[in-house]
């Protein structure tokens, strides 16, 4: 009888001690990949949402890549603002850095396409420049329209052009970029 | 044995430390509305020291929005297993 419950003592406490383990770790994982943390899959990390009252939820659409022609080096990132309450009326805040070994201190204008939409915006205002380690980043500003701007989310298959002094830079949505034009698709312009 | 379940019980510890999420938290308010203009700044760090000259400054956030007068300020954080932080701080404003 000492045996057996000695034997029981023995085998028992390690695998309850086991037990909670997995359980804690089980619940921590849970936990927090419901939280969501900066990413991991998941359209509340690709954008902020602001309400402001009166004229409904402002959004940010979080910086999304581009490259040109696989280029390590050559990036776009391109960000949106804009505020939405019951219609898509609204002007879209449109800006982007340039990744460059050029200093671009002007552009003369940048299109978008998916296939489906073409926007075209020239007017373009420089914000800064900054340069490092021979790239530099021109940081621009523009505005679109939220009815453009969401029909261009209809698909990732985007071409971005920006062209200037008859220069063009094109430039395509890297695996990241891809992945979360579809998310915020599906996740935030499917909601309007 | 014993040595068996002091292990596993510092290895709890730290697990319930450690395995964290992202926060997002208000540094400061003005008396402006929410302007119409939002910028972000982010830094990642790895293993709590090497930032590698990252900037989440409120001023790059400005910067990077276009924004001269500031209505919000929050930053996010994000922390894996503690070996990745990311701080994310987001300006709106005019």
């Amino acid at each position: 009888m000492f045996i057996f419950s000695h034997m029981i003592r023995k085998n028992f406490v390690p695998l309850l001690i086991k037990t909670l383990f997995i359980q804690l770790v089980a619940i921590s994982a849970v936990s927090c990949l419901s939280v969501r943390p900066a990413g991991v899959k998941g359209g509340k990390s690709l954008y902020e949402a602001f309400f402001t009252g009166d004229e409904g939820v402002q959004y940010f659409i979080k910086p999304l890549g581009f490259t040109q022609n696989n280029s390590s080096k050559e990036k776009l990132y391109i960000d949106f603002t804009f505020r939405y309450k019951d219609s898509i009326k609204d002007s879209v805040t449109v800006n982007f850095s340039l990744a460059n070994e050029i200093l671009f201190k002007s552009l003369d204008s940048i299109i978008f396409f998916n296939r489906e939409e073409r926007l075209s915006s020239t007017k373009l205002k420089l914000l800064f420049n900054e340069g490092k380690k021979e790239i530099y980043t021109s940081r621009f500003t523009t505005k679109l329209s939220l009815k453009e701007v969401y029909s261009l989310f209809n698909n990732s298959i985007w071409k971005i052009t920006v062209i200037n002094e008859n220069q063009q830079f094109i430039y395509i949505p890297d695996k990241k970029g891809k992945k979360s034009i579809e998310i915020l698709k599906r996740e935030l312009f499917s909601i309007m | 044995m014993l040595k068996k379940i002091k292990a596993i019980f510092t290895l709890l510890a730290v697990v319930a430390i450690v395995a964290s999420c992202s926060i997002t938290v208000p540094v400061t308010a003005t008396s402006n509305p929410v302007g119409r203009k939002v910028g972000t700044a982010k830094a990642t760090g790895y293993l709590g020291y090497i930032f590698l000259n990252a900037d989440a400054s409120i001023k790059k956030a400005a910067q990077n929005g276009g924004i001269t007068k500031i209505s919000t300020v929050d930053i996010k954080q994000t922390n894996l297993l503690g070996i990745i932080v990311t701080y994310e701080t987001i300006v709106t404003g005019d």
